[in-house]
């Protein structure tokens, strides 16, 4: 542990298994000197820069010929001195020299040079959960949300409407505190424009919801009578035979999952999933509720129609159905008009059904975008924000009280602030004194 | 033991020492003194001036936004500034009024004379109180205590306790324009010593300042030609359960300045002490002197003033918004292009003043200074500003005293329960750039701490302590049992739409109101926005409900109407209480903590907080931080929990 209490510690950055490199990272007060105990020169790099030296363990064996990096605080991922060990990728080495090193550092927890990198304001957390997001990106929507993110994107656009809410705020507070001085009276009439601007845009980015929590991959599954040909589609879609298919129904008993690229953009998970019909019990029955339990968490349910089938009525009703008539090749179904027209046998509208996918999962304007919500715990925090400004609202409009509207909007600004970490309310003084002359 | 400068010989009073001793007899004193005698300690009150005891020497004028609620709290708690501004008061205004019952705040215009008798009477009234005339000039200190203080006479008088409450006069130094003069007050003497004195102990020292308009001849006004502001009638009083107001009732007056008074003001910017850079001491953004209003709010084509009578038939005015430390000629000229006032005379000049305070985070919550046990300090020189800010620092001081002769734990009012609690922690804890006012948007709380529920949030407490009177506590008694019958029949009695519908219609402007459909409970019915209690109570109460007055009906109405928010307000007061409750050591080495910001670092080593709640208000500190402390409080658990160590 170092002067300031703090634990120097150390992980292997790069994936397990053999590659060209493995980076090992070291952060911590004490950083810069266990570095030096385990190389034979007598200093290290200067900042931001790199040399090639003998790597040594505890008791001066040769381990590896490695690349040492040089951060010194705070202008570092941390914020604290780090130093990072570029060694040869076999894992045997990756192991001596992390064996080595824990000798004199301690293991970070998963996420703990993020961590302190918030701690040490290197960081806000918004951005935080971008570095977290693009180290799991699968997609390109994912990536490019993820990068949005890290460069600060989200917080910045979500903070400046903090400080507009703060600035409303502040004209409700001065009208409390200082109604007996001589300041324009804020009304309620010339409050409700900026709160329902604020209120709009706040709506617009929990509508985002809609594309940002396809980041990870979106929910799609496979729905029709035995027998439909779903889990033919599954094979035919993933390219491969990932379902047992047979000429008779019901083979498919429980939900099979596969992810997938649909395009450059987005990932899938398809979801393949037993037949539902009347009359099933046992086995077959408890299939059926799992399907039930996919289609509830859907974005799209493909429901599969042969020709010989009518649409579910349970399914097809729903606003994220698409229709799919199958087995084209064996003749059109009467429907067919409403839906696509697929033949997994001659790949007939296979390129269509990726097309529509495509289309009712993610409308190509999201760039355009000045936010989209891919964090489910920012979603939380925008309807948090939303039901305060409702709130606010009505305090203004009905109730005539600003002392609740002004309860209303802090609660709003609390939500916005625990998105990027921040929450202050002292902040709101020297705003009241820059706008009005106070003071008799 | 130490002294500065023991003018002569030093000789020993030979009377037995008091309980608790208190040094000035402002508004903070004259609590302090008043609540010490209350509680039985054997108190004696010194003041500069017998003469000038309870001096308003600012606005003559008590409450306000956020100080109001202040004044409410200390009569709840056996204070004397509420009764003192009922006797003397010849003008009372609930502010706020329009915007919402947490934030109506009582102010009143007092007879600064009246006030100032008032205040000398009950000193002198008072039981177990001792009253006497000197300088305190030094204080003796042996082993972490003080013993006694010595007058300029050399006089020595003993203590187990003291309060200092010196407001503005230690080391003062007031500012009219080039001359500066060393005064405590226009026209008094300031007190030189007692700051070398707490120095000499170690005690850090800051120069506030403040400043005060001209006083003007009321003959030499056109009082016609200006605009009229009458006080609410009937005047609500602030003492809870008496009305005690029987001056005659006065208007204020209400000019503005315009181009030829600014063009003066700015023209002669390079005379006032502030911009020469004669005053060292900072001064209060919410306060600021006229020629602060001409730089900083530049674009202004006008200010507002308001003529506020000193007392009912003497003919000094006050005149509220030109605080100012021009020099006189420049403050006349200024005023005399203001309309109403061609041919205004001053009874005083304006000035600025600056004094010595103490930083308060060298004080304990109880308000005794960390380093020396047995002295608190109220007041302007722990560097708030206000006499309602000053009163409540006094009162409180003098319940710590009492326990701490008692060698009990001090109850110090939590930031949930009451404003006083606002105000201690704030000081207490708090960064202050500035002299400390009062204003209810610094109470978290606010929507629960209202002036009207004041009496049932403390009076319990200040019966436990022993301050107050027997009978009030009956009638608090009463008034609970009136208002539960009252919610109680809110809440069983069902309303038809008929029953309600003359109260919609009279309340419903042109627009109807959303047509009520079915039988409601009364309690429902009250949550829409267009009916009111007293109304609902007059046209379908029970007779009984007569006996409740306005401010018990505001304060249960605002409690159902806005329930939901009273809820979440709930709420947080848990997760705040929480927070209050986690205690950090006392001698916690926060260099020892892992993960703390160095400005966390440094303000957490000076103000050394006692609770994580606390912490989280010592400024610099954020989130992380907290979580930083926090982790490292359950780390010390479990190394506390283990038996190996």
């Amino acid at each position: 542990m170092g002067a300031d209490g703090r634990d120097t510690i150390v992980a292997v950055a790069t994936p397990p298994g053999r590659g060209g490199l493995s980076v090992l990272r070291i952060s911590g007060p004490q950083a810069f000197a266990v570095a030096l105990s385990r190389i034979t020169r007598r200093s290290l790099p200067a900042h931001g820069c790199s040399r090639l030296v003998w790597l040594k363990d505890h008791d001066g064996q040769r381990l590896d010929q490695a690349l040492l990096l040089v951060f010194h605080a705070p202008h570092s991922y941390t914020g604290e001195d780090v130093v990072e060990v570029h060694t040869h990728g076999a894992p045997f080495v990756v192991e001596s020299v992390l064996k080595d090193l824990l000798r004199d550092c301690a293991a970070a927890d998963p996420g703990e040079f993020t961590r302190r990198a918030v701690e040490n304001g290197r960081m806000r957390l918004d951005q935080a959960e971008g570095v977290q997001a693009l180290a799991e990106a699968s997609s390109g929507l994912g990536h490019q949300l993820a990068l949005r993110a890290l460069a600060g994107g989200t917080g910045s656009v979500v903070e400046a409407l903090r400080l507009q809410l703060l600035d409303v705020l502040s004209q409700l507070e001065a009208d409390l505190d200082f109604s007996d001085h001589d300041i324009e009276a804020a009304t309620a009439e010339a409050l409700m424009p900026a709160l329902a601007a604020m209120r709009e845009r706040v709506a617009a980015w929990m509508a985002s919801w809609h594309t940002g929590r396809l980041a990870t991959g979106a929910q799609v599954v496979l729905v029709g009578a035995p027998n439909a040909g779903k889990s033919t589609l599954l094979n035919a879609l993933a390219g491969q035979e990932r379902a047992l298919v047979d000429e008779g129904p019901g083979t498919t008993r429980d939900a099979i999952g596969v992810e997938l690229r649909l395009d450059e953009a987005l990932t899938i998970t398809l979801w393949d999933t037993a037949g539902l019909h009347e009359g099933a019990h046992g086995v077959e029955k408890r299939g059926m509720a799992l399907t039930r339990q996919r289609v509830a968490q859907a974005d799209i349910i493909l429901h599969l129609v042969a020709p010989e089938q009518c649409p579910l009525p349970e399914v097809a009703g729903d606003p994220r159905c698409l229709l799919v008539f199958t087995k084209a090749d064996l003749g059109a179904h009467a429907l067919a008009d409403q839906g696509v027209q697929l033949s997994a046998k001659s790949g007939l509208g296979l390129d269509e059904l990726r097309t529509s996918l495509r289309k009712r999962l993610l409308d190509d304007h999201w760039q355009q975008l000045e936010l989209v919500v891919s964090e489910a715990r920012h979603l939380d925090l925008l309807r948090r924000a939303d039901t305060a400004l409702a709130r606010a609202e009505l305090a203004l409009t009905a109730s005539h009280d600003f002392t609740l509207a002004a309860a209303d909007l802090r609660d709003a600004a609390q939500a916005l602030g625990a998105i990027t970490g921040a929450v202050d309310f002292d902040e709101i003084y020297p705003r009241i004194f820059a706008r009005f002359c106070i003071g008799k | 033991m130490s002294t500065a400068t023991p003018p002569g010989s030093t000789w020993n009073h030979p009377d037995p020492a008091y309980d608790l001793i208190v040094i000035g007899a402002g508004h903070a004193g004259i609590e302090a003194a008043l609540a010490g005698a209350r509680m039985g300690l054997r108190t004696l009150i010194i003041t500069m001036n017998l003469q000038s005891i309870g001096q308003m020497s600012c606005n003559p004028a008590i409450g306000g936004v956020g100080k109001g609620q202040l004044v409410r709290e200390i009569d709840a708690l056996g204070g004397a500034m509420g009764a003192l501004a009922d006797l003397s008061g010849i003008q009372f205004r609930m502010l706020n009024r329009s915007k919402g019952p947490a934030v109506w705040s009582p102010r009143a215009q007092s007879d600064k004379w009246a006030y100032a008798r008032e205040a000398t009477k009950l000193l002198f009234a008072a039981n177990g109180l001792d009253v006497r005339q000197g300088q305190v000039v030094d204080l003796l200190v042996r082993a972490g205590r003080v013993e006694s203080v010595m007058l300029d006479n050399g006089t020595c008088l003993r203590g187990h306790a003291f309060v200092l409450c010196a407001g503005t006069f230690l080391n003062g130094m007031t500012h009219v324009g080039e001359a500066k003069m060393a005064s405590g007050r226009a026209g008094e003497a300031p007190a030189i010593g007692l700051s070398q004195a707490l120095m000499r102990e170690g005690v850090q020292i800051r120069r506030y300042k403040t400043g005060t308009p001209p006083r003007v001849d009321r003959h030499s006004i056109d009082l016609a030609g200006l605009d009229q502001q009458a006080g609410d009638e009937p005047p609500a009083p602030f003492r809870f359960f008496e009305n005690r107001i029987s001056l005659p009732q006065l208007p204020c007056h209400i000019a503005w300045t315009g181009d030829a008074c600014h063009a003066i003001l700015r023209d002669n910017l390079h005379r006032s002490p502030m911009y020469a850079g004669r005053i060292e001491g900072v001064g209060p953004r919410y306060c600021p002197s006229v020629e602060d209003k001409m730089v900083r709010f530049a674009d202004k084509d006008r200010h507002q003033l308001f003529l506020e009578p000193e007392s009912v038939n003497g003919r000094e005015m006050y005149v509220n918004g030109f605080s100012t430390s021009m020099p006189e000629e420049v403050q006349l000229a200024a005023l005399r292009t203001v309309a109403g006032f061609e041919k205004v005379r001053f009874t005083r000049a304006g000035y600025a003043i600056e004094y010595d305070s103490f930083p308060a985070w060298q004080l304990k919550p109880d308000l005794s200074l960390k380093s020396l046990h047995n002295l608190f300090l109220a007041g302007q020189i722990n560097g708030s500003s206000g006499y309602e800010e000053a009163a409540a620092q006094g009162l409180l001081a003098a319940i710590g005293a009492s326990a701490f002769l008692e060698g009990k734990d001090a109850w110090i009012p939590t930031r949930d329960q009451a404003y006083l609690g606002v105000l201690v922690d704030d000081l207490v804890h708090k960064p202050l750039p500035e002299p400390y006012r009062m204003f209810t948007s610094r109470a978290e709380f606010r929507l629960l701490l209202r002036q009207d529920n004041a009496d049932e949030r403390l009076m319990p407490q200040a019966r436990n302590l022993g301050l107050l009177e027997e009978w009030r506590w009956q009638i608090l008694l009463q008034r609970r049992d009136l208002r539960q019958r009252l919610l109680g029949w809110l809440q069983d009695t069902a309303l038809t739409p008929r029953q309600v519908a003359p109260l919609l219609e009279s309340a419903s402007s042109g627009e109807a109101a959303s047509s009520p459909c079915s039988t409601q409970r009364a309690a429902i019915w009250l949550k829409r926005p267009e009916i009111n209690l007293a109304g609902l109570l007059a046209s379908a109460g029970p007779t009984w409900a007569l006996e409740a007055d306005a401010s018990l009906l505001a304060g249960l109405e605002m409690d159902i109407k806005y329930e939901g928010y009273i809820q979440r307000a709930q709420r947080e007061q848990e997760v705040f209480r929480r927070n209050e409750a986690l205690p950090l050591p006392e001698n916690l080495d926060f260099s020892s903590v892992a993960g703390l910001s160095i400005e966390a670092r440094d303000r957490l080593k000076l103000v050394q907080p006692g609770t994580m709640g606390q912490a989280s208000r010592v400024g610099g500190v954020n989130p992380t931080d907290l979580q930083a402390l926090w982790i490292h409080l359950q780390k010390s658990k479990v190394r506390a929990a283990s038996p190996l160590n």
